[in-house]
């Protein structure tokens, strides 16, 4: 585990130093690559917003305890562009996110892919990737 | 494992090292008769011990000694690539990919046998990007300029006979190669890994801008040129313009300028090609690692046809650097894009995870 963060750290700062290729920002910082996860649950809140979309849900805990969970996903311009509509995501809708836990602990995770019940998936391939799968 | 190459099969062991920054080397070699040629193959591995695979990546292997140059595709389907036809010598390999989940991978100096089949799981680091949906700068380019079409044709020019750089850019990331380091002074080296260590030096998160310059960001930017001034309009990062003054103006005195994230930038021509000379920055911008307000670049744009940019970018700090330091980077014409808004305070939250303010100098 430890080994993987000291990776993690490390890719980041090569990216970081002196280099103006860069994203928005740098997801490792923020999120733990050595905890991928998997999370099911109903969407509760949508914010199609900058730098980041983002999107809550109430997902069942191993107790049965209903927590809501905070989606990150990225910008709006992007996902525009890579054939998102405003209202591909919805208040209600039930969808199961593979991703990266945050490296606080906190009830946060970075979205890779996002699936919806009927079987519809959206994930970080290309625009041409999003096409065939709808 | 069973590797075909020159007709011949073999059975070889994969074996490899990794180092802290994820740089590889594997062999696994079966030597031939003198002379006979030889070859690299692999896959390419996340830290996870994952198959990379749905990414577009190139292998580039160069021989040392003769400078000549071989590349392959990185499988899409199953994450494998081959490079044949390889003689005896020693090889640099890069591997650029896009995708900004992973770095790009160099090693040099790896010695091939006469005959001799490389095979090897690279291990690939982590990028900036973790596979986020939406948010691959990298492949969004490489989206857009697949969506660009037809960009051939000649070079467009103005009233005056000049190259009209106008349009929707993007940098071509395959293209760009390894960057080198910054050739820093002690005490920028030092002040540098202080930096890192704190890991407060990324700007971005709290939506300061990313580079002073933003023609090198994997980001959509745009040329409007007119006579005298040129306009450079660029999504993603703040302010999200400069100007590039045309009219011959020089830079202001030092003593009635307020050192700027841009700088302040003049261009002329020569020839063919814009120089931009970009001047009176402070010294917490970005892109380039700790320097002084005596940072200046020179960017040497031009547009060899009409889908091209070719870059040329140079920055020196004589306070800061021991020499000079910058790359060669292209863009493509991405004519069927737009700029869109991007005001980054709107809903930042991920400052709010970092914990800290942010600082330019530790």
């Amino acid at each position: 585990m430890k080994m993987h963060r000291l990776r993690a750290l490390a890719a980041t700062l090569l990216v970081a130093v002196a280099v103006p290729a860069i994203a928005h920002h740098s997801f490792v910082a923020q999120y733990d690559p050595a905890k991928p996860a998997t999370r099911t649950g109903k969407v509760t809140k949508v914010e199609w917003t900058n730098p980041h979309a983002r999107f809550y849900m109430d997902v069942a805990g191993a107790d049965g305890k209903v927590g809501n969970w905070h989606v990150e996903l990225g910008s709006p311009n992007t996902l525009l562009r890579y054939a998102w509509k405003r209202d591909t995501l919805k208040v209600g809708d039930e969808v199961t996110v593979e991703g990266f836990l945050a490296r606080d602990g906190s009830d946060l995770i970075n979205a890779k892919t996002v699936k919806f019940k009927d079987g519809r998936e959206v994930n970080a391939g290309s625009s041409a990737d999003l096409t065939d799968t709808r | 494992m069973t590797v075909r190459i020159e007709g011949e099969s073999m059975s070889t062991s994969i074996r490899h090292l990794a180092t802290l920054l994820a740089l590889w080397v594997a062999f696994g070699a079966t030597s031939f008769a003198q002379g006979a040629l030889g070859g690299i193959s692999g896959r390419l591995v996340d830290p996870n011990g994952a198959l990379i695979v749905n990414v577009d990546a190139t292998i580039y292997v160069k021989n040392t000694a003769t400078g000549e140059m071989k590349s392959v595709p990185l499988s899409r389907a199953n994450g494998e690539f081959t490079v044949t036809g390889l003689k005896a010598g020693v090889y640099d390999v890069n591997i650029p990919i896009s995708s900004a989940m992973y770095s790009a991978y160099e090693q040099k100096s790896v010695t091939l046998k006469a005959g001799q089949v490389m095979k090897s799981d690279i291990n690939i680091g982590w990028g900036i990007n973790l596979g986020t949906i939406g948010d691959d700068p990298t492949m969004l380019g490489a989206d857009m300029r697949k969506r660009a079409g037809d960009v051939s044709g000649p070079t467009p020019r103005m009233a005056d006979g000049k190259p009209d750089l106008s349009g929707m850019w993007y940098v071509i990331p395959l293209d760009r190669g390894a960057i080198p380091p910054v050739p820093m002074q002690k005490w920028a080296d030092d002040m540098q890994k202080q930096l890192n260590k704190i890991n407060q030096q990324y700007a971005a998160v709290y939506c300061l801008p990313q580079s002073a310059v933003p023609t090198s960001l994997p980001f959509p930017h745009k040329f409007v040129q007119t006579k005298d001034l040129l306009v450079h309009i660029t999504e993603f990062t703040t302010p999200g313009y400069r100007q590039i003054f045309l009219d011959g103006r020089p830079h202001p005195p030092a003593n009635e300028w307020n050192p700027a994230w841009m700088g302040h930038s003049v261009g002329h021509w020569e020839g063919d090609t814009l120089v931009i000379d970009t001047a009176g920055f402070n010294e917490i911008t970005q892109g380039f690692g700790v320097h002084t307000e005596k940072l200046h670049v020179i960017e040497r744009i031009s547009r060899p046809n009409r889908g091209l940019l070719e870059i040329e970018m140079t920055a020196t700090d004589p306070d800061a650097w021991t020499g000079t330091w910058g790359y060669k980077y292209t863009a493509g014409l991405t004519p069927n894009e737009e700029i869109l808004e991007f005001v980054c305070p709107e809903n930042n939250l991920d400052a709010l995870h970092n914990g800290q303010p942010w600082r330019g100098r530790p």
